[in-house]
């Protein structure tokens, strides 16, 4: 079975003022099936927010290719763009600004289909609202009135409106407090079900991954440095980031670890060779100069590490 | 270095594109041939031609505005059209300290009548103090400054020159600083007060907003939290965050002012600045003496615009640098 | 004497004059040598208890006793205020970004706090902060101390802001969400250093939305629910055995790092009252899965010992 969507060795360079260059995306290659959930998972400045601008085709990659079943994003005329647009859908974290103000709610849930050219009634986009656990009440009010927890519900609704194969969730319950983090979290596994849904999520939170992922691609400096199967990645990590990052997840029950040292390197100056060798408890001499390629291990588990800690 | 570089020939961008459209709007529309007017009233068209002839006007228009650069700024020696003889551009430069006084005690007047009021009106937000100032502000933004000058001359040269309050005041005109400073600093005085009216009734406004707005700011916050006490932050910790864009303002008033934006309060007090001989060249149409001020006034201009931005890029460390990643 | 009762909120209760009231009732201890974490969710009214805490809450009418070391905060003049801010207890923000002033040296704003409690010259004031930043662990502290806050990593700059609420010796130490702001990494980072500084230097009071965050670094904690306190205890005890349903249903809504992955997590309908809709009787009783009718009047804080909750399910 082809992937829905698949990622060939895509970099992105910035270029900045006075020379220098910030390589965001590093030659990354991923792929992901049918309904199925990958989750992009990584601290500040590693890159995770461009590639999922780069896959949703907002941004084009300088090297590499991005297929959406099968076909090229970039070489797509706009036409076909904007009908490739209604497949691939996204969700953002701040949903106050996602939405004009001076729209209903109803307006703001027509307009996908009104530029898509698509039919729809009253009682369809109402009925669209009850799907994410809204009240159909709320067709006629605005926005502004909305928590946090429910823009995001509207949020989720414009996007699967119009029955997307894929969405792509740019950190979209970090900004929300537990418990209603807790409801988002099911409404997403349970629409990804109900719809066949595919799901590239992006965020910061190994616990809430863990919840919505069937798989996990780390991110540290613009390149993928672990990736596999959710549950078995994070009870045994391989790359001693990973390691790291499930260690410093805060756990009621878990005491907490020594923490990893310094700080994320700039990502406008990497370090030389295997790009974390300078906070790597476990690094030796050959990690400063010579960086490890992505292989895959046993188990469906690809790493980029010389000593793998497993 | 290089964005040295580059401000600087934008800079003479835009001082040589300020010099092509003043000489082709007063040279090289219809009817601007000022030969007829420089013959003298009834003179014969041979005269005519023959003025034409010696002052150049039937020279291509390329030639005679290279020509009149060159006396503007290399030589240095261009004549008025009206008080013959009389040149230019050195009558722009006796005029210049003039204005630079003028200019200089309205800057202090309003400056600290900002930083006053403004203050005042940020610590009682909102109540009947406030309400006044705010109320005076819009009379002295709003009263014409022209208007403003003669009624305090009316009051303090004749009405109640007599009286202690005015006796001080010195007749119209300007002593310069070498032969009096007493006198210098007295006859700039109630000028000076009259710019700065307006001035006062705008920066006060802008600074109070700008204040209070930086005392909602988190680093005000985090301030109180360390015990600082209310003198300090105001003066040292909102005044410091606000102060960036009412300091651009000022740069750009100021440089506007100094190239003889204040022609009117300079004609109403018969102070001999730059912007009162641009009133005389612009009522006798003296062309040279036009461009001559319209050029140095746009020379101030563009020179304080690169060097508020340099000021900027001092005083707030933020803007330059990048910063770092995460 | 460690064990001593630091800071005493008694019944605080906020209201404010377009907002409602904020808080109503709440009533925490900090003692000395413990760090207490104050959980809640957004407009459970936390973060505006610390801010009561050193007088920086919002315009409007606060009753109730507030206890610092014997002392009364609520009769505190500004001149009180000023001498007991930053020296006997300070507070850290969220964003320390924005908790600098950012056209400033850090070094510098650091060395005005010290010197609005203490008489150190401005040389031997530096110098202080030089070995400050050293002992929050910052590398080449000479140097950070003339960097400007935008100059500095999330982490570090959060450091600094440590480092400056600490330079005056203070007894008291709160923190309102130091470590929401940074990467998880870091975050461990800051919050080991926490840690240390509670079990060294000065009781700290943690306001933080997660509650891994109170089980990794505090020994103490207090729940927060629509402004009013509903648990308090040891962590172990709470976080084990939680009495209050709302704490209950707060923990279980985490989802979890171990073991098998829930099909849906366990989650509470609804949303938190505002102070127009907060009900006169438990304010936990619209969305409580065992309400009874005794839930009518708010109950009281009850319990055997060191931990108690506000509910009438407590024996």
């Amino acid at each position: 079975m082809s992937a829905l969507l698949q990622a060939k060795n895509v970099a992105r360079t910035y270029k900045l003022g006075s020379g220098a260059s910030l390589r965001a995306v590093d030659g990354i290659s991923l792929e992901l099936a049918r309904g199925e959930t990958l989750a992009l998972v990584g601290e500040s400045g590693c890159g995770k927010s461009t590639l999922g601008r780069l896959l949703m085709g907002f941004d084009r990659p300088d090297t590499g290719e991005i297929l959406f079943d099968g076909q090229d994003l970039a070489k797509r005329s706009s036409h076909a763009q904007r009908v490739l647009r209604s497949q691939l859908q996204m969700v953002f974290q701040d949903s106050a600004s996602a939405f004009n103000p001076r729209w209903t709610i109803g307006s703001a849930l027509a307009e996908p289909f009104r530029i898509h050219k698509r039919p729809y009634s009253r009682q369809s986009l109402e009925d669209l609202l009850e799907r994410v656990g809204l009240s159909g009440a709320f067709f006629d009010r605005y926005p502004g009135a909305l928590s946090g927890g429910q823009r995001q519900r509207l949020n989720i609704a414009r996007a699967i409106a119009l029955s997307p194969r894929l969405i792509v969730a740019d950190e979209p319950v970090s900004a929300l407090d537990v418990s209603v983090q807790a409801q988002i979290v099911n409404l997403l596994r349970q629409l990804q079900a109900d719809l066949d849904l595919a799901c590239l999520f992006i965020s910061h939170d190994l616990a809430v991954v863990r919840q919505i992922s069937d798989r996990i691609a780390v991110m540290y400096l613009g390149a993928i440095v672990e990736e596999g199967e959710t549950l078995s990645l994070l009870a045994s990590p391989a790359h001693p980031y990973t390691r790291a990052l499930v260690d410093a997840v805060p756990q009621p029950g878990k005491p907490l670890g020594a923490p990893l040292q310094g700080d994320v390197p700039s990502p406008l100056s990497p370090p030389n060779g295997c790009r974390f060798h300078t906070r790597c408890p476990v690094a030796q001499p050959r990690c400063s100069t010579e960086r490890p390629d992505l292989e895959e291990r046993q188990g469906q588990r690809r790493v980029a590490c010389h000593f793998p800690l497993m | 270095m290089k964005g040295l570089a580059s401000r600087l020939g934008q800079m003479m961008l835009v001082l040589f594109g300020i010099s092509v459209l003043v000489f082709a709007v007063f040279f090289a529309t219809p009817g601007s041939d000022p030969s007829a007017r420089i013959a003298g009233r009834g003179a014969s068209p041979e005269v005519i031609e023959r003025v034409r002839h010696a002052y150049g006007f039937d020279r291509p228009l390329p030639m005679r505005y290279l020509t009149m650069m060159d006396h503007l700024f290399i030589s240095r020696n261009l004549t008025s059209y009206v008080n013959h003889g009389q040149n230019v551009v050195s009558e722009v430069f006796a005029a210049a300290p003039v204005t630079l006084s003028l200019v200089l005690w309205a800057a202090l007047f309003w400056v600290a009548g900002a930083l006053v009021f403004g203050m005042i009106g940020a610590a009682f937000q909102g109540g009947w103090i406030d309400r006044l100032l705010s109320f005076l502000a819009l009379i002295g933004l709003s009263i014409p400054v022209f208007w403003l000058g003669e009624m305090v001359n009316l009051v303090s040269q004749s009405r109640f020159h007599e009286s202690w309050l005015f006796s001080w005041v010195p007749p119209l005109g300007y002593v310069p600083f070498a032969t009096s400073p007493l006198g210098w600093a007295k006859g700039l005085i109630l000028p000076a007060l009259t710019l700065a009216v307006a001035f006062i009734g705008l920066y006060s406004r802008v600074l109070r907003t700008d204040l209070l707005t930086a005392m909602q700011d988190d680093a005000l916050r985090t301030a109180r939290a360390k015990g600082v006490g209310p003198w300090r932050l105001w003066f040292c910790h909102a005044l410091r965050l606000s102060g960036l864009s009412a300091l651009s303002l000022f740069g750009l008033d100021f440089a506007q002012l100094l190239g003889g934006g204040a022609l009117l309060t300079e004609v109403v007090f018969a102070l001999p600045g730059v912007g009162h001989l641009t009133y005389q060249g612009l009522s006798t149409l003296d062309l040279p003496l036009i461009m001559a001020t319209v050029l140095y006034a746009a020379f101030f201009v563009v020179i304080a615009n690169a060097m508020i931005d340099g000021l900027y890029r001092l005083l707030d460390p933020r803007i330059g640098k990048g910063s770092h990643g995460g | 004497m460690a064990g001593d009762a630091l800071l005493t909120v008694g019944e605080l209760r906020l209201r404010h004059r377009q907002a409602g009231v904020l808080l109503d009732g709440v009533s925490l201890t900090v003692k000395r040598g413990q760090i207490l974490g104050v959980v809640g969710e957004s407009g459970s009214g936390k973060s505006l208890t610390g801010l009561s805490v050193l007088g920086l809450q919002p315009e409007g009418s606060l009753s109730g006793t507030l206890a610092f070391d014997g002392e009364d905060l609520t009769r505190f003049t500004p001149r009180d205020w000023r001498r007991f801010r930053g020296h006997r207890a300070a507070m850290i923000f969220q964003d320390p970004m924005t908790a600098f002033l950012p056209v400033r040296r850090i070094g510098p704003q650091i060395v005005e706090q010290i010197r609005l409690h203490t008489k150190l010259s401005r040389q031997a004031a530096s110098e202080r902060v030089v070995s400050l930043l050293a002992r929050m662990g910052v590398p080449s502290p000479e140097q950070t101390a003339q960097r400007f806050p935008h100059e500095l990593s999330g982490g570090l700059r959060q450091r600094a802001m440590i480092a400056m609420a600490l330079s005056c010796d203070p007894e008291l130490l709160i923190a309102d969400e130091p470590t929401t702001a940074l990467d998880v990494t870091v975050q461990a980072q800051i919050l080991t250093l926490l840690k240390e500084i509670g079990a060294r230097e000065a009781s700290v009071m943690l306001i933080t939305h997660d509650m891994g965050v109170v089980a990794q670094s505090c020994t103490d904690v207090a729940v927060l629910y629509a402004g009013v306190v509903i648990e308090t205890g040891p962590v172990a005890s709470v976080l084990q055995t939680p009495l209050h349903p709302y704490t209950q249903a707060l923990l279980t809504a985490i989802p979890p790092m171990d073991g098998p992955r829930p099909e849906r997590l366990p989650v509470i309908e609804g949303v938190p009252p505002s102070p127009e809709t907060r009900p006169s009787g438990c304010v936990f009783a619209p969305r409580c899965p065992q309400i009874s009718p005794e839930c009518a009047v708010r109950p009281a804080m009850r319990g055997e010992g060191a931990h108690r909750a506000a509910c009438v399910l407590v024996a």
